[in-house]
Protein backbone atom coordinates (compact mmCIF):
# COMPACT_ATOMS: atom_id res chain seq x y z
CA UNK A 1 0.00 0.00 0.00
CA UNK A 2 2.71 2.36 0.91
CA UNK A 3 4.47 1.33 -2.50
CA UNK A 4 1.30 2.65 -4.10
CA UNK A 5 0.70 5.67 -2.56
CA UNK A 6 4.64 6.53 -3.07
CA UNK A 7 4.12 5.71 -6.76
CA UNK A 8 1.06 7.79 -6.93
CA UNK A 9 2.99 10.53 -5.74
CA UNK A 10 6.06 10.19 -7.97
CA UNK A 11 3.76 10.27 -10.61
CA UNK A 12 1.49 13.37 -10.28
CA UNK A 13 4.57 15.12 -9.29
CA UNK A 14 5.94 14.59 -12.27
CA UNK A 15 2.83 15.11 -14.07
CA UNK A 16 2.88 18.29 -12.61
CA UNK A 17 6.43 19.13 -13.52
CA UNK A 18 5.71 18.29 -16.74
CA UNK A 19 3.27 20.98 -16.90
CA UNK A 20 5.94 23.75 -16.44
CA UNK A 21 9.01 25.03 -18.80
CA UNK A 22 11.11 25.13 -15.80
CA UNK A 23 11.33 23.02 -12.67
CA UNK A 24 9.82 24.44 -9.57
CA UNK A 25 13.21 24.12 -7.71
CA UNK A 26 14.83 26.18 -10.53
CA UNK A 27 13.26 28.97 -8.79
CA UNK A 28 16.05 30.97 -6.95
CA UNK A 29 14.53 33.64 -5.73
CA UNK A 30 13.01 34.64 -2.53
CA UNK A 31 9.52 34.63 -0.80
CA UNK A 32 9.77 38.54 -0.60
CA UNK A 33 11.05 38.61 -4.31
CA UNK A 34 8.78 36.05 -5.40
CA UNK A 35 5.75 38.45 -4.33
CA UNK A 36 7.22 41.67 -5.63
CA UNK A 37 7.40 39.80 -8.85
CA UNK A 38 4.08 37.76 -8.40
CA UNK A 39 2.11 41.54 -7.85
CA UNK A 40 4.29 42.26 -11.52
CA UNK A 41 3.14 39.68 -13.41
CA UNK A 42 -0.27 40.13 -12.03
CA UNK A 43 -0.70 43.44 -13.43
CA UNK A 44 1.24 42.65 -16.60
CA UNK A 45 -1.57 40.07 -17.62
CA UNK A 46 -4.37 42.11 -16.99
CA UNK A 47 -3.07 44.88 -19.11
CA UNK A 48 -1.83 42.11 -21.64
CA UNK A 49 -5.80 41.14 -21.27
CA UNK A 50 -7.29 44.40 -21.49
CA UNK A 51 -5.34 45.71 -24.13
CA UNK A 52 -6.77 42.85 -26.30
CA UNK A 53 -10.34 43.13 -25.09
CA UNK A 54 -9.94 46.74 -26.01
CA UNK A 55 -9.35 45.68 -29.43
CA UNK A 56 -12.07 42.82 -29.76
CA UNK A 57 -15.12 45.77 -29.06
CA UNK A 58 -13.33 47.96 -32.22
CA UNK A 59 -13.68 45.45 -34.67
CA UNK A 60 -16.91 47.20 -35.86
CA UNK A 61 -14.93 49.95 -36.21
CA UNK A 62 -13.91 50.65 -39.89
CA UNK A 63 -9.53 51.00 -39.65
CA UNK A 64 -7.54 51.61 -42.45
CA UNK A 65 -5.19 48.74 -44.04
CA UNK A 66 -1.88 50.15 -42.67
CA UNK A 67 -3.52 50.69 -38.75
CA UNK A 68 -5.65 47.41 -39.24
CA UNK A 69 -1.72 46.36 -40.22
CA UNK A 70 -0.11 47.46 -36.72
CA UNK A 71 -3.05 46.61 -34.91
CA UNK A 72 -3.39 42.86 -35.81
CA UNK A 73 0.33 42.66 -35.57
CA UNK A 74 -0.19 43.96 -31.88
CA UNK A 75 -2.88 41.55 -30.98
CA UNK A 76 -1.27 38.28 -32.23
CA UNK A 77 1.59 38.92 -30.09
CA UNK A 78 -0.55 39.76 -26.84
CA UNK A 79 -2.38 36.24 -27.59
CA UNK A 80 1.06 34.76 -27.69
CA UNK A 81 2.53 36.49 -24.44
CA UNK A 82 -1.16 35.79 -22.63
CA UNK A 83 -0.37 32.31 -23.23
CA UNK A 84 3.27 32.69 -22.16
CA UNK A 85 2.03 34.77 -18.84
CA UNK A 86 -0.47 32.03 -17.87
CA UNK A 87 2.15 29.44 -18.52
CA UNK A 88 3.70 30.82 -15.22
CA UNK A 89 0.86 30.51 -12.82
CA UNK A 90 1.75 27.81 -10.29
CA UNK A 91 5.44 27.83 -10.75
CA UNK A 92 6.56 29.76 -7.87
CA UNK A 93 4.44 32.63 -9.37
CA UNK A 94 1.00 34.12 -9.36
CA UNK A 95 -0.64 36.39 -11.65
CA UNK A 96 -4.39 36.68 -10.52
CA UNK A 97 -3.22 39.38 -7.88
CA UNK A 98 -5.00 42.67 -7.88
CA UNK A 99 -1.91 44.80 -5.84
CA UNK A 100 -3.64 48.37 -6.80
CA UNK A 101 -5.19 50.57 -4.64
CA UNK A 102 -8.86 50.34 -4.71
CA UNK A 103 -8.68 54.79 -5.74
CA UNK A 104 -6.29 53.36 -8.69
CA UNK A 105 -8.48 50.47 -9.84
CA UNK A 106 -11.68 52.67 -9.68
CA UNK A 107 -9.80 55.19 -12.07
CA UNK A 108 -8.98 52.81 -14.96
CA UNK A 109 -11.93 51.66 -14.69
CA UNK A 110 -13.72 55.27 -15.33
CA UNK A 111 -10.95 56.30 -17.76
CA UNK A 112 -11.64 52.28 -19.84
CA UNK A 113 -15.33 53.02 -19.51
CA UNK A 114 -14.96 56.78 -20.85
CA UNK A 115 -12.61 55.78 -23.45
CA UNK A 116 -14.67 52.82 -24.91
CA UNK A 117 -17.65 54.78 -25.65
CA UNK A 118 -15.26 57.14 -27.00
CA UNK A 119 -14.87 54.38 -29.46
CA UNK A 120 -18.66 53.16 -29.49
CA UNK A 121 -19.41 52.39 -33.31
CA UNK A 122 -22.06 54.71 -34.38
CA UNK A 123 -22.44 57.26 -31.36
CA UNK A 124 -18.15 57.42 -30.71
CA UNK A 125 -15.12 59.14 -32.78
CA UNK A 126 -15.15 57.75 -36.36
CA UNK A 127 -12.73 58.07 -39.45
CA UNK A 128 -9.19 59.51 -38.83
CA UNK A 129 -10.07 60.69 -35.80
CA UNK A 130 -11.32 57.65 -34.17
CA UNK A 131 -7.89 56.06 -35.90
CA UNK A 132 -5.58 58.33 -34.67
CA UNK A 133 -6.98 58.16 -30.97
CA UNK A 134 -7.32 54.33 -31.13
CA UNK A 135 -3.28 54.51 -32.18
CA UNK A 136 -2.00 56.79 -29.45
CA UNK A 137 -4.18 54.91 -27.08
CA UNK A 138 -2.58 51.68 -27.94
CA UNK A 139 1.03 52.71 -28.48
CA UNK A 140 0.48 54.40 -24.87
CA UNK A 141 -0.57 50.88 -23.50
CA UNK A 142 2.36 49.01 -25.25
CA UNK A 143 4.53 51.60 -23.72
CA UNK A 144 3.39 50.71 -20.01
CA UNK A 145 3.53 46.86 -21.15
CA UNK A 146 6.99 47.67 -21.95
CA UNK A 147 8.16 49.02 -18.75
CA UNK A 148 6.67 46.56 -16.87
CA UNK A 149 8.00 43.81 -18.93
CA UNK A 150 11.53 45.95 -18.68
CA UNK A 151 11.34 45.94 -14.42
CA UNK A 152 10.18 42.37 -14.45
CA UNK A 153 13.66 41.67 -16.05
CA UNK A 154 15.36 43.39 -13.75
CA UNK A 155 14.63 42.67 -10.96
CA UNK A 156 14.06 38.06 -12.19
CA UNK A 157 17.24 36.13 -11.47
CA UNK A 158 18.82 34.49 -14.35
CA UNK A 159 16.40 31.75 -16.09
CA UNK A 160 13.55 31.46 -18.10
CA UNK A 161 11.18 34.11 -16.94
CA UNK A 162 13.82 36.48 -17.48
CA UNK A 163 14.15 35.30 -20.87
CA UNK A 164 10.59 35.69 -21.26
CA UNK A 165 10.16 39.28 -20.09
CA UNK A 166 13.39 40.43 -22.06
CA UNK A 167 11.84 38.95 -25.28
CA UNK A 168 8.35 40.16 -24.42
CA UNK A 169 10.49 43.83 -23.96
CA UNK A 170 12.11 43.71 -27.43
CA UNK A 171 8.49 42.34 -28.90
CA UNK A 172 6.38 45.17 -27.19
CA UNK A 173 8.77 47.92 -28.13
CA UNK A 174 8.65 46.60 -32.26
CA UNK A 175 5.08 46.90 -31.60
CA UNK A 176 5.12 50.41 -30.58
CA UNK A 177 7.87 51.81 -32.89
CA UNK A 178 5.49 50.47 -35.93
CA UNK A 179 2.29 52.33 -34.10
CA UNK A 180 4.47 55.38 -33.56
CA UNK A 181 5.44 54.94 -37.50
CA UNK A 182 1.99 54.89 -38.82
CA UNK A 183 1.03 58.28 -36.49
CA UNK A 184 4.13 59.63 -37.87
CA UNK A 185 3.20 59.17 -41.21
CA UNK A 186 -0.30 59.66 -41.51
CA UNK A 187 -1.73 61.61 -37.86
CA UNK A 188 1.20 64.02 -37.17
CA UNK A 189 1.72 67.26 -39.02
CA UNK A 190 5.28 66.76 -38.60
CA UNK A 191 7.04 63.26 -38.45
CA UNK A 192 9.68 62.95 -36.20
CA UNK A 193 11.48 60.48 -38.14
CA UNK A 194 11.74 62.31 -41.64
CA UNK A 195 14.77 63.11 -42.13
CA UNK B 1 20.12 78.91 -17.56
CA UNK B 2 23.36 77.17 -16.19
CA UNK B 3 23.95 73.89 -16.97
CA UNK B 4 22.64 72.76 -13.27
CA UNK B 5 19.49 74.03 -13.59
CA UNK B 6 18.77 72.90 -16.54
CA UNK B 7 19.44 69.43 -15.10
CA UNK B 8 17.01 70.40 -11.94
CA UNK B 9 14.61 72.17 -14.69
CA UNK B 10 14.60 68.24 -16.67
CA UNK B 11 14.61 66.57 -13.62
CA UNK B 12 11.65 68.25 -12.23
CA UNK B 13 9.70 68.15 -15.51
CA UNK B 14 10.70 63.98 -15.52
CA UNK B 15 8.56 63.93 -12.27
CA UNK B 16 5.19 64.17 -14.19
CA UNK B 17 6.03 61.55 -16.97
CA UNK B 18 4.49 58.41 -15.31
CA UNK B 19 0.93 56.78 -14.25
CA UNK B 20 -0.84 56.93 -17.25
CA UNK B 21 -3.47 54.70 -17.62
CA UNK B 22 -3.55 51.55 -19.67
CA UNK B 23 -6.77 50.36 -20.87
CA UNK B 24 -7.85 48.39 -18.00
CA UNK B 25 -10.68 46.20 -19.00
CA UNK B 26 -10.02 43.53 -17.33
CA UNK B 27 -11.27 45.30 -14.10
CA UNK B 28 -14.77 46.03 -13.90
CA UNK B 29 -15.27 48.72 -16.10
CA UNK B 30 -18.50 49.38 -14.24
CA UNK B 31 -17.79 50.09 -11.08
CA UNK B 32 -17.63 53.81 -11.36
CA UNK B 33 -21.41 53.22 -12.46
CA UNK B 34 -21.78 52.58 -8.52
CA UNK B 35 -21.57 54.79 -5.41
CA UNK B 36 -20.17 52.48 -3.17
CA UNK B 37 -18.40 54.76 -0.36
CA UNK B 38 -14.71 53.83 -0.05
CA UNK B 39 -12.91 53.23 3.27
CA UNK B 40 -10.89 56.00 5.02
CA UNK B 41 -7.77 54.50 4.26
CA UNK B 42 -8.80 53.57 0.61
CA UNK B 43 -9.72 57.37 0.19
CA UNK B 44 -5.97 58.71 1.91
CA UNK B 45 -4.52 56.47 -0.38
CA UNK B 46 -6.41 57.99 -3.49
CA UNK B 47 -5.44 61.86 -1.87
CA UNK B 48 -1.52 60.58 -2.00
CA UNK B 49 -1.80 59.85 -5.36
CA UNK B 50 -3.58 63.22 -5.65
CA UNK B 51 -1.47 64.84 -4.04
CA UNK B 52 1.72 63.51 -5.86
CA UNK B 53 0.36 64.08 -9.31
CA UNK B 54 0.05 67.71 -7.89
CA UNK B 55 3.23 67.74 -7.19
CA UNK B 56 4.18 66.34 -10.17
CA UNK B 57 2.12 68.95 -12.30
CA UNK B 58 3.68 72.45 -10.26
CA UNK B 59 6.94 71.58 -11.93
CA UNK B 60 5.68 71.24 -15.71
CA UNK B 61 7.20 74.70 -16.82
CA UNK B 62 10.25 73.79 -15.50
CA UNK B 63 11.31 72.03 -18.91
CA UNK B 64 10.12 74.97 -20.94
CA UNK B 65 12.97 77.16 -20.17
CA UNK B 66 14.54 74.50 -22.39
CA UNK B 67 13.17 74.69 -25.74
CA UNK B 68 9.50 76.23 -25.46
CA UNK B 69 8.82 77.82 -28.94
CA UNK B 70 5.52 78.50 -28.79
CA UNK B 71 3.67 81.32 -26.97
CA UNK B 72 0.24 78.91 -26.53
CA UNK B 73 2.19 75.69 -25.82
CA UNK B 74 4.05 78.16 -22.98
CA UNK B 75 0.43 79.40 -21.24
CA UNK B 76 -1.61 76.32 -20.78
CA UNK B 77 1.83 74.66 -19.54
CA UNK B 78 2.52 77.63 -17.07
CA UNK B 79 -1.47 77.46 -16.34
CA UNK B 80 -0.65 73.79 -15.19
CA UNK B 81 2.25 74.58 -13.26
CA UNK B 82 -0.06 76.85 -11.55
CA UNK B 83 -2.89 74.76 -10.94
CA UNK B 84 -0.56 71.70 -10.13
CA UNK B 85 0.43 74.45 -7.17
CA UNK B 86 -3.20 75.06 -6.01
CA UNK B 87 -4.32 72.01 -5.88
CA UNK B 88 -1.03 70.67 -3.32
CA UNK B 89 -1.80 73.72 -1.40
CA UNK B 90 -5.92 72.85 -1.58
CA UNK B 91 -4.79 68.91 -0.57
CA UNK B 92 -2.67 70.16 2.80
CA UNK B 93 -5.49 72.45 3.85
CA UNK B 94 -7.76 69.60 3.47
CA UNK B 95 -5.27 67.34 5.60
CA UNK B 96 -4.80 69.98 8.24
CA UNK B 97 -9.11 70.69 8.13
CA UNK B 98 -9.70 66.79 8.26
CA UNK B 99 -7.63 64.50 10.89
CA UNK B 100 -8.62 61.38 9.11
CA UNK B 101 -7.30 62.59 5.90
CA UNK B 102 -3.70 61.38 5.01
CA UNK B 103 -2.03 62.64 1.76
CA UNK B 104 1.66 60.90 2.52
CA UNK B 105 1.26 57.53 1.92
CA UNK B 106 2.73 55.24 -0.78
CA UNK B 107 -0.11 52.94 -1.75
CA UNK B 108 1.53 51.73 -5.34
CA UNK B 109 2.86 48.18 -5.17
CA UNK B 110 6.89 48.18 -5.50
CA UNK B 111 6.71 46.92 -9.51
CA UNK B 112 4.52 49.80 -10.11
CA UNK B 113 6.97 51.73 -9.38
CA UNK B 114 9.74 50.57 -10.36
CA UNK B 115 7.44 50.39 -13.80
CA UNK B 116 6.63 54.28 -13.47
CA UNK B 117 10.26 55.25 -12.89
CA UNK B 118 11.07 53.78 -15.94
CA UNK B 119 9.04 55.24 -18.38
CA UNK B 120 9.76 58.45 -16.26
CA UNK B 121 13.32 57.71 -16.87
CA UNK B 122 13.24 56.99 -20.71
CA UNK B 123 11.24 60.36 -21.40
CA UNK B 124 13.96 62.07 -19.41
CA UNK B 125 15.89 61.14 -22.20
CA UNK B 126 13.72 61.70 -24.99
CA UNK B 127 13.15 65.58 -23.28
CA UNK B 128 17.06 66.23 -22.64
CA UNK B 129 18.58 69.42 -23.99
CA UNK B 130 20.81 68.83 -26.87
CA UNK B 131 20.19 65.59 -27.18
CA UNK B 132 16.23 65.14 -27.35
CA UNK B 133 13.88 66.28 -28.80
CA UNK B 134 12.95 69.95 -29.75
CA UNK B 135 11.05 71.96 -31.80
CA UNK B 136 7.27 70.64 -32.58
CA UNK B 137 7.95 67.36 -32.26
CA UNK B 138 9.37 68.26 -28.76
CA UNK B 139 5.87 70.02 -27.97
CA UNK B 140 3.67 67.31 -29.23
CA UNK B 141 5.38 64.89 -26.69
CA UNK B 142 5.37 67.16 -24.15
CA UNK B 143 1.55 67.93 -24.82
CA UNK B 144 0.96 64.54 -25.26
CA UNK B 145 2.43 63.83 -21.96
CA UNK B 146 0.62 66.32 -20.55
CA UNK B 147 -2.84 65.30 -21.93
CA UNK B 148 -2.20 61.62 -20.43
CA UNK B 149 -1.42 63.37 -16.80
CA UNK B 150 -4.15 65.38 -16.60
CA UNK B 151 -6.72 62.36 -18.35
CA UNK B 152 -5.40 60.44 -15.54
CA UNK B 153 -5.69 62.77 -12.77
CA UNK B 154 -8.92 63.86 -13.55
CA UNK B 155 -10.22 60.46 -13.35
CA UNK B 156 -8.93 59.98 -9.81
CA UNK B 157 -10.15 63.02 -8.89
CA UNK B 158 -13.84 61.56 -9.89
CA UNK B 159 -13.15 58.41 -8.57
CA UNK B 160 -12.39 59.94 -5.20
CA UNK B 161 -15.74 62.12 -5.48
CA UNK B 162 -17.70 59.08 -6.04
CA UNK B 163 -16.35 57.37 -3.04
CA UNK B 164 -16.13 60.30 -0.54
CA UNK B 165 -19.00 59.76 1.97
CA UNK B 166 -17.98 63.19 3.66
CA UNK B 167 -20.59 65.55 1.20
CA UNK B 168 -17.90 68.27 1.95
CA UNK B 169 -14.62 66.53 0.23
CA UNK B 170 -16.52 64.95 -2.55
CA UNK B 171 -17.34 68.30 -3.70
CA UNK B 172 -13.94 69.52 -3.27
CA UNK B 173 -13.14 66.84 -5.51
CA UNK B 174 -15.56 67.86 -7.91
CA UNK B 175 -14.50 71.23 -8.32
CA UNK B 176 -11.27 69.64 -8.73
CA UNK B 177 -12.16 67.45 -11.42
CA UNK B 178 -13.95 70.81 -13.45
CA UNK B 179 -10.45 72.69 -13.04
CA UNK B 180 -8.07 70.03 -14.48
CA UNK B 181 -11.27 68.85 -16.94
CA UNK B 182 -10.63 72.57 -18.41
CA UNK B 183 -6.66 72.22 -18.74
CA UNK B 184 -7.20 68.96 -20.29
CA UNK B 185 -9.40 70.42 -23.09
CA UNK B 186 -7.09 73.24 -23.81
CA UNK B 187 -3.98 70.70 -24.15
CA UNK B 188 -6.27 68.47 -26.64
CA UNK B 189 -7.49 71.51 -28.34
CA UNK B 190 -3.62 72.30 -29.05
CA UNK B 191 -2.75 68.65 -29.83
CA UNK B 192 -5.24 68.92 -32.55
CA UNK B 193 -5.05 72.37 -34.13
CA UNK B 194 -1.32 72.20 -34.47
CA UNK B 195 0.01 68.84 -34.02
CA UNK B 196 -2.38 66.70 -35.69
CA UNK B 197 -3.50 66.65 -39.25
Amino acid sequence: MGRLMAAGVWMLATAIVSLHPAPLWADTVDEATREMLSAGYSLLYADVSGLQKAHAGLILKQESDTTEAVVGDMVSYLKVLEGELRGLAGAGIRIDLNPLPEAERRTQALAARDRILSFAPVIGRAGEDFERTLLLTLAAGLNQLRHMALVLEGAEAPGERKQLMDRAATRLQDLQSGMEKVLNERFYTVNANAS
Amino acid sequence: MPPSLRLIAVLLLAFMLGGCSLLRLGDDASAGETRDFMTRQELSEGYSLLYSSAGSLRHADKGLYLKVESDALDRVVTDIAAYGAELRGEMERIERDYPAVEINLEPLPEMEQRRRTSARNERLKQFAPLIGLSGPVFERELLLTLSGVLNQTRYLTRALAEGEPEASLSEAMVIQERHIERLYERVVTLLETQHFR
